[in-house]
């Protein structure tokens, strides 16, 4: 867990105004750790991921004058680090795979024994969700972690709203029968 | 049975996005049998397991932000002063520079028109180029560079051949392109550094910092790199490719420094082999991942190749002109 940031954000925010560089130290000591899990769960590549998170709080830094901030300072670098996230695969136009290997979707009856509880299922979900198709990997990650309306998915990856459904149902089922089918 | 609508209607009760209309639906179908209602909450609780993804990644706190303090610093003071003060290591001193090293074979520009300059670095020299907007570059020795007396249009474009140092202007209006005989590397970037190096068969570009894009002239395809990424083009089997870069040494021909840290030795003798342009043979194959680290200013192969043999008891004996044979030696 992160430590709670010891200054309001708004005390935070005048010590923008004033003292730039000490506030940008606390506000990247607070944050960075949550802003780079947030960018590593879209782009899975620890050689991008510091380096789009740092730009966040450079960006936030060199705003420091015109900045306003309605919700929270971290509402607000969590949504900075997803437009970021975002742009780098639109930028980089990350081609998702459009033959992707058709998975094995047969549905399994349900079993008793196969009942698994939540901790254990987490030792394995980071290779499960890692082993997805790419587009069906990030269309999930927007969804489960930046809350992100089919609406918000289609119009950030340039796809369609039915493709999106398509994806996230295709994403549970194959963790379904990764997680639950051994 | 097609389960998708239903899976998307239990991800939307997961994400809240489900309406009154849609509840009713699910509902109906999970009372309807066992299994629906455990396929349910297997789903539900894969959903909660999720939220454990990615988070034990670890990134490294106090050396990003020692980055940041750096680019804010640099950020606020007066221009001048920083580079300055910060020019002596050849690391800062190529900041926003772009270097591109290209495969042998001439490519001519196609226009012979008047305009065009041609400026040729001959073995044993190189030479100083400024660009009509601003830009400086210095060739290696054999290398050929055709830029127009005057950037007009939307583009920058210069020709090369060879390999050359290059320090960009800085004009998003006027992306930089650089046309070799395979490929064109495309400044994206503000700030960046490119390493290019072509040995008979590729083209290799290594970004410092910022974003450059490599295009084959062959295909349509093309990669964007980013710090500390390499990318490579084969120019017989046209695959273009990219991965991290592992050397502190793509500039040395410049700055005649050879750096290692912790470095394999199979890769010191590659940039050994890269730099004096020489072969050297690594027999012993347990020493290929042992690390070895130092600094070379100036580097002389003999002292360097002395050094390597003691450090590793290693035996070294020379077999030709440029060709030398490394045998046995232990790793530490």
């Amino acid at each position: 867990m992160l430590d709670k940031p010891k200054h309001t954000d708004e005390d935070l925010l005048q010590l923008l105004q004033s003292n730039s560089e000490t506030a940008i130290d606390l506000i990247f000591r607070a944050y960075f750790e949550e802003i780079c899990r947030a960018v590593y769960r879209i782009i899975p590549d620890t050689n991008l991921v510091e380096d789009l998170a740092q730009d966040v709080f450079f960006e936030l830094w060199k705003k420091r004058e015109t900045l306003v901030i309605k919700t929270s300072i971290r509402a607000y670098l969590r949504r900075a680090a997803r437009n970021k996230a975002l742009n780098y695969i639109r930028d980089q136009k990350i081609k998702f795979e459009e033959e992707e290997k058709a998975p094995n979707l047969k549905s399994t009856e349900p079993d008793a024994q196969k009942v698994l509880e939540i901790e254990e299922l987490q030792e394995k979900i980071d290779a499960a969700i890692d082993s997805l198709p790419e587009r069906c990997r990030v269309v999930f990650t927007l969804s489960r972690f930046e809350n992100m309306s089919y609406q918000e998915i289609a119009d950030a990856l340039s796809i369609s709203i039915k493709t999106v459904e398509n994806q996230i149902s295709k994403a549970l089922k194959l963790l379904r029968n990764t997680l639950y089918n051994f | 049975m097609n389960k998708q609508p239903i899976i998307n209607l239990i991800h939307k009760k997961l994400t809240g996005f489900l309406s009154n209309a849609e509840q009713k639906t699910l509902d109906d179908w999970q009372q309807s049998s066992d299994a629906n209602k455990q396929y349910a909450s297997e789903l539900d609780t894969i959903w909660k397991a999720s939220k454990s993804y990615k988070s034990s990644y670890q990134p490294n706190t106090d050396k990003n932000l020692a980055q940041l303090q750096a680019r804010i610093s640099k950020e606020s003071q007066p221009a001048k002063v920083v580079s300055m003060k910060r020019r002596s290591p050849w690391l800062l001193r190529i900041a926003a520079a772009v270097l591109v090293l290209l495969v042998a074979g001439l490519y001519y520009m196609n226009s012979s028109s008047p305009s065009t300059i041609e400026v040729v670095a001959h073995i044993g020299e190189s030479k100083n180029v400024t660009l009509p907007d601003g830009s400086s570059i210095i060739l290696n020795e054999g290398s050929r560079l055709r830029y127009p007396e005057k950037f007009d249009g939307n583009q920058r474009k210069v020709m090369l051949n060879g390999e050359a140092f290059f320090d960009i202007s800085h004009n998003p209006e006027k992306p930089f392109h650089i046309n070799t005989e395979h490929t064109t590397v495309t400044v994206l970037g503000t700030s960046f550094n490119v390493r290019a190096y072509n040995d008979e068969s590729q083209t290799e570009v290594l970004v410092k910092t910022g974003k450059v894009r490599l295009s084959p002239s062959k295909t349509d395809d093309n990669i964007v790199l980013t710090k500390n990424h390499k990318g490579f083009y084969n120019h017989r089997s046209q695959i273009l490719r990219k991965e991290e870069n592992r050397t502190h040494n793509d500039l040395a021909w410049m700055n005649h420094q050879l750096a290692f840290q912790k470095t394999p030795l199979k890769f010191v003798i590659q940039d050994l082999e890269r730099y004096f342009n020489v072969e050297i043979d690594l027999q012993n194959t347990q020493l290929n991942n042992c690390p070895y680290t130092s600094l070379y200013n100036q580097p002389n192969l003999d002292k360097i190749l002395s050094v390597l043999s003691s450090a590793f008891q290693i035996d070294l004996t020379k077999v030709g002109e440029k060709q030398y044979t490394l045998k046995g030696g232990i790793c530490n």
